[in-house]
């Protein structure tokens, strides 16, 4: 008697040894992306702003653009752009790591409505309704109105970035989208920082600080304008004032002063 | 030379005292614990050089005649009960009168079940953490012990006010406490409820017979075959409030003609609970246990027993979340995953235990033991991982409403996430696969050139599996001598030998093709180099499944232990005296290369050496058998354990400043009385100094943007306070029960604390002093009470209700919120500066709580042999779901500037809690043969 229960304790264990252990889950299933037909072009859409912050109220209006920016190497902040053939736009998508679900070149759709079409520094901007009066547009960050509004559609091969070689294209038309000033002369910075920018200042300790650099395209002056933060900050600019470069990034302006955001260090390319 | 006359005068007269009796003797009454009723036909027998044994008369008493004076072991079983053994004296050849002996019935009662296992997660992620254990192990003789066993157990309740770890946990003899944090090894034989049932416990300060034992008593699991219950036992449980079902089958032959005995054990824990989405049971456990016992001189024990389990566990949030979704019970640690629900943490443990036991008894009044054990085996706790992507976790602070307070349109946006998506209120599975999927990145040819960029996947979301693997050997040997009847003697040697293994593995790289080993937090602050390399050896190590990454360490301990106690009686008067001394070594091996701590991480750290001892002394006068006041008083200078010794165990051999032995300083003073008629009570007053205590706690600091540590050291407390228990039988079966636990455990000292960072030696706060005394310890109520009623009816019915309340539950607190940093800025000259600085240092006191639990229970036997019971459990009958039983303030503070960034003040983040279940069932049904 006791021989056979040992046997079933034996079985038991072994059957337990065999099942603990097993707790497998199926992969989900892959995505599918977003399938929308646009309703109007970017260009259309950004000359809804007539200077003044609306909040978009029709719910028809579907956006298409493909991704040309990555945050990964932490030099594009919070924001997403995105481009389709008539212009670029900014969609303050309010989180970090957007890389990681919105890849360059992959198609974005966005339903405006609940967001708010507004301008920094006369930049125009896609972003959230502000409750701060001295934004006209706040960050997209509550999940559930990222989920409403901004829909990732199929994968693609990055854009090719439009060539700019004369100051005329250099202009509001062509803000927010991927750019390659060509010939560009580097003219050093007016506080005669050497490196792209400040990740930590060796006096204040203060961290992170914008550094500029100014470039010129054809007689037109762009500032490359490089956060802190950027992984490549502390990298040293390493050009002769007046040496030439091919520069590729997003352009965007702050007033008067029209920018560039490098996505990474593979944007320079020294002639 | 009077001196020495009177000495040998003494000698003579004490060596003369056995001479003078020949006609001693043992009487008593054997009684229904619960009914008060008398036994009869209770099997009662007496160990001498051969075995006496008698039965008791209906009215339960018997008498043993014609014993020498001496100490003799005494036995007691009756049919439906459980062995009872106790030890009796002799003396002056006097009969000595028991009085009564109660013996429980042999029907688990409330099985003191695995709901006091839940673990919690907390911010903490040092390897300690800590696991919810119950304070109380088994329901032992002590009136008090047995109710707080059973009602204050659910409500976190730690006797005295002591850490669990204080309570001193043996194993045959071998003592389990965990040799890295202290903390009490339930864990190694959960499940295995029949097989561990005999246990022998002292309380408080008390000795045992198997060491001087701590603060917090010490109580002996007898796993030996011959200690388990003889024959079959059967049980199926389910209940509402830990798992779904509990299968239980155990064998023990009992001591067979030949001197063997053998017994076996396994079980099944399966499933969740009614209240905590994603907690799951997968667990099993078994038991193997052979002795021989030869001429009852030499007794051979081998035992084998562990508990594969696998369970997930529970995360507390907080007040806001709870609220959101009207659930004081939700969990973030899971998500759905292809409709399954999926839980992130997820313990992984099979720790097995062998242990050899071997006792010598060449005369009655002499024994020889030794033991040796092994423990050995995996503990493992899984969590997300995460490299440069957003947190997963779905009630990071940054998710929820409150983050956007000054917002109300995100407010709502965020409110509405919570209140209709699954995606945002749980771990979003599918987003995390889908983001490693496609997570193409020719980085990775840069780390490494093997890399085939373009058709593989850099997982940057996954599941690690934080390992703390033991291999742990115990060894002891003890000698006990009973000299006549008035003096008993032992003397015992520890040896301890631990080398655990801390390190992770990608347990699951949820969809990508590699993880890539290196020190995110450092790369983004040093950028080149090195600097960022987890491990130097090997570096940008491709990592597949299973593999090591992040740190590797061991951990070597050594403890050596030579303890003695010493028992004298004369008369009533008893003293007991008992000291230890212990020597302690530790330190660090570091397995891998860091690359931030080239010179400091791999190979050995300086060892940690200390010299430890115990001194203890007990007094007692006994007015009549069961009617007795005792004190004891100790003195204790304790090691600091290797998990609170290391700045960053994880990155390097860095030892904490001034780090020093635990002083410990307790009195307790108390009177115990136990009439034939089933009366019992116990009053006990408490003292317990502790000072120099040190503790780490590791968490990722949003203001250093990096993980850090907390070392705090020069921690005092003072735990103060009475225990009462009360039973008084009322009328046919029919008594009281009541138990009452009133303490005041305040932190008496301001420690100070300095925060490191794991990945650089920059200290970012150092030695700053934490203001903490006359604040309250947490974890536990610190009023804790019962009043109830037990009924045991004719045919083994039985039945019991009680209500309990408790009182005084504080939150654990973060020791920078009573730092000078923390209150910085804040203009205590306005109303609204002191509010801050209030709201800032104030420690919360929980609401207090009342709960009603009742039992019933009924047992069958049939055929002669047969016995078929089954007993039901019905707790928190008011349903009252709001009861909290435990929380902590989140370690982070926020930090707030004005538009030039200048710092204006500090604010705390939202604490967390944990909430009592509603009411909740046990239903347990049992077959034995």
């Amino acid at each position: 008697m006791s021989i056979n229960i040992l046997k079933y304790a034996a079985v038991l264990l072994a059957s337990a040894a065999l099942t603990a252990g097993c707790q497998k889950f199926e992969e989900p299933e892959p995505f599918v992306p977003a399938e929308m037909e646009a309703t109007m072009t970017l260009a259309e859409f950004k000359a809804l702003y007539t200077g003044s912050p609306m909040e978009i109220t029709d719910g028809s209006i579907v956006l298409e653009g493909k991704v040309i920016s990555t945050d990964r190497s932490g030099n594009v902040y919070r924001s997403l752009y995105i481009e389709d053939a008539t212009a670029g736009l900014e969609v303050k998508i309010g989180k970090t790591g957007l890389y990681n679900d919105y890849k360059e070149g992959q198609t974005i759709y966005v339903k405006p409505k609940y967001l708010c079409i507004g301008a920094y520094g006369e930049s125009v901007q896609l972003g959230a309704v502000s409750y701060e009066e001295r934004y006209e547009t706040a960050y997209i960050d509550a999940q559930a109105l990222i989920d409403r509004t901004v829909f990732r559609g199929a994968y693609g091969e990055p854009l090719t970035p439009m060539d700019i070689s004369s100051a005329s294209q250099i202009s509001d038309a062509n803000l927010c989208r991927l750019v390659r000033l060509r010939n560009a002369s580097y003219q050093g910075s007016e506080d005669g920082l050497r490196t792209w920018a400040v990740s930590q200042d060796p006096l204040t300790g203060q961290e992170a600080e914008y550094g500029q650099q100014t470039f010129r395209v054809d007689g037109k002056d762009v500032v490359v304008r490089t956060s802190g933060y950027a992984s490549f900050a502390d990298d040293e600019v390493g050009l002769e004032i007046g040496a030439r470069c091919n520069l590729t990034g997003i352009l965007t302006k702050y007033y008067d002063t029209f920018q560039l955001v490098l996505l990474d260090l593979d944007g320079v390319e020294e002639l | 030379m009077r001196i020495k006359t009177a000495v040998i005068a003494v000698l003579l007269l004490l060596s003369a005292l056995p001479a003078l009796a020949q006609s001693g003797g043992v009487k008593g009454m054997v009684l229904d614990r619960s009914a008060s009723r008398p036994v009869r036909d209770a099997k009662v027998t007496l160990f001498t050089d051969r075995e006496i044994t008698v039965y008791t008369q209906e009215d339960g008493k018997f008498e043993i005649s014609g014993l020498q004076d001496g100490m003799y072991r005494l036995e007691i079983s009756a049919e439906g009960y459980l062995v009872t053994r106790l030890n009796v004296r002799v003396q002056n050849g006097e009969v000595y009168d028991l009085m009564s002996v109660s013996v429980s019935p042999d029907v688990p009662m409330a099985d003191l079940g695995d709901e006091m296992f839940a673990d919690f997660e907390v911010e903490d992620e040092s390897g300690s953490g800590y696991e919810d254990v119950p304070s109380v192990l088994s329901a032992s003789r002590d009136v008090f012990d047995n109710i707080a066993a059973y009602s204050f157990s659910s409500m976190r309740f730690l006797n005295r006010g002591y850490e669990s770890g204080t309570a001193d946990i043996y194993i045959n003899g071998i003592r389990f406490n965990d040799a890295l944090s202290g903390y009490t090894p339930y864990s190694l034989f959960s499940g295995l409820n029949e097989a561990t049932r005999e246990k022998e416990s002292v309380g408080g300060l008390s000795i045992s017979d198997y060491g001087v034992g701590g603060i917090n008593g010490l109580t002996n699991v007898n796993a030996y075959a011959s200690t388990v219950a003889k024959g079959y036992r059967f049980s199926v449980l389910t209940n509402s409030s830990t798992y779904r079902l509990r299968l239980m089958a155990t064998y023990a032959t009992g001591e067979m003609d030949n001197g063997w005995s053998f017994a076996v054990s396994a079980s099944t824990r399966q499933g969740g609970n009614d209240y905590v989405t994603g907690v799951f049971y997968n667990a099993f456990a078994y038991f193997l246990a052979a002795e021989k016992n030869i001429n009852d001189k030499h007794r051979f024990a081998l035992t084998l027993f562990g508990s594969p389990v696998q369970r997930g566990a529970q995360n507390s949030s907080t007040q806001e979340v709870y609220d959101m979704l009207g659930n004081n019970y939700y969990n973030s640690n899971w998500g759905y995953q292809n409709g399954k629900v999926r839980n992130a943490r997820v313990r992984n443990n099979h720790e097995p235990v062998l242990l050899f036991n071997y006792e010598y008894t060449p005369v009655y009044d002499f024994k020889v033991t030794a033991g040796v054990s092994w423990r050995f085996g995996r503990n493992g706790y899984s969590a997300l991982d995460w490299y440069d992507a957003p947190d997963p976790r779905p009630d990071y602070y940054r998710y929820l409403p409150s983050y956007f307070d000054e917002d109300p349109g995100k407010y709502s946006w965020a409110l509405e996430g919570w209140m209709t998506d699954d995606a945002v209120r749980h771990i979003n599975w599918d987003r995390l696969y889908d983001v490693n999927r496609n997570s193409y990145f020719d980085d990775g040819v840069d780390y490494n050139p093997d890399i085939d960029a373009a058709n593989t996947t850099r997982s940057k979301y996954i599941l690690e599996e934080r390992r703390t693997d033991q291999n742990d050997i115990n060894a002891n040997l003890q000698v006990t001598k009973q000299f006549g009847s008035y003096l008993k003697g032992s003397l015992g040697y520890n040896f301890r030998w631990n080398r655990t293994e801390y390190y992770k593995i990608v347990k699951d790289l949820l969809g990508g093709d590699y993880w890539l080993d290196v020190d995110q937090f450092a790369e983004r602050d040093f950028g080149s180099g090195d600097s960022y390399q987890n491990n130097l050896l090997n570096p940008n190590h491709v990592v597949k499944e299973g593999e090591k990454y992040g740190y590797d360490y061991y951990a070597h301990i050594r403890n050596h232990k030579v303890w003695t106690a010493w028992d004298l009686t004369l008369g009533g008067f008893q003293a007991t005296l008992g000291g230890e001394v212990g020597y302690n070594t530790f330190w660090r091996e570091g397995l891998v290369q860091k690359g931030l701590f080239p010179d400091n991480s791999l190979g050995a750290s300086e060892k940690q050496n200390f010299l430890t001892y115990t001194a203890k002394l007990g007094l007692a006068y006994r007015f009549s058998g069961q009617n007795m006041i005792y004190a004891n008083v100790a003195y204790m200078e304790d090691a600091p354990y290797f998990d609170e010794a290391f700045l960053s165990p994880r990155t390097r051999n860095s030892v904490v400043r001034g780090l020093t032995t635990e002083k410990i300083f307790s009195a307790d003073i108390n009177y115990s009385l136990r009439t034939g008629n089933g009366f019992a009570l116990r009053v006990t007053g408490f003292l317990t100094d502790i000072k120099d205590q040190t503790d780490l706690i590791s968490f990722y600091d949003d203001l250093s943007r990096a993980y850090t540590n907390f070392s705090m050291t020069g921690i005092d407390q003072r735990n103060i306070g009475v225990e009462v228990g009360l039973k008084v039988p009322i009328y046919a079966g029919l008594a009281f029960e009541g138990a009452l636990s009133y303490g005041r455990y305040v932190y008496t000292s301001d420690p100070y604390v300095t925060q490191t960072v794991d990945n650089s030696e920059r200290v970012v706060l150092d030695n700053e002093r934490v203001y903490w005394n006359g604040y309250r310890v947490a974890r536990t109520p610190q009023l804790a009470s019962s009043v109830g009623l037990t009924w045991s009816g004719p045919n083994y019915l039985f039945a019991g209700i009680d209500l309990n309340f408790f009182d005084g539950m504080y939150i654990s607190m973060n020791p920078l919120r009573r730092t000078d940093y923390a209150v910085q800025g804040m203009d205590l000259t306005t109303e609204e500066g002191y509010a801050a600085m209030r709201y800032m240092t104030d420690q919360e006191r929980f609401p207090h709580a009342f709960v009603l639990n009742a039992n019933i229970g009924k047992s069958w036997r049939f055929a002669g042999k047969y016995l078929l019971g089954v007993s039901a459990n019905i707790n928190n009958i008011l349903n009252n779901k709001n009861i909290k039983t435990g929380g902590y303030e989140q370690m982070r503070l926020s930090r707030n500037q004005d538009d030039s960034g200048n710092i204006l003040n500090y604010t705390p983040f939202d604490s967390k809690y944990f909430y009592l279940h509603g009411i909740n069932y046990m239903i347990n049904v049992y077959f034995r043969f």
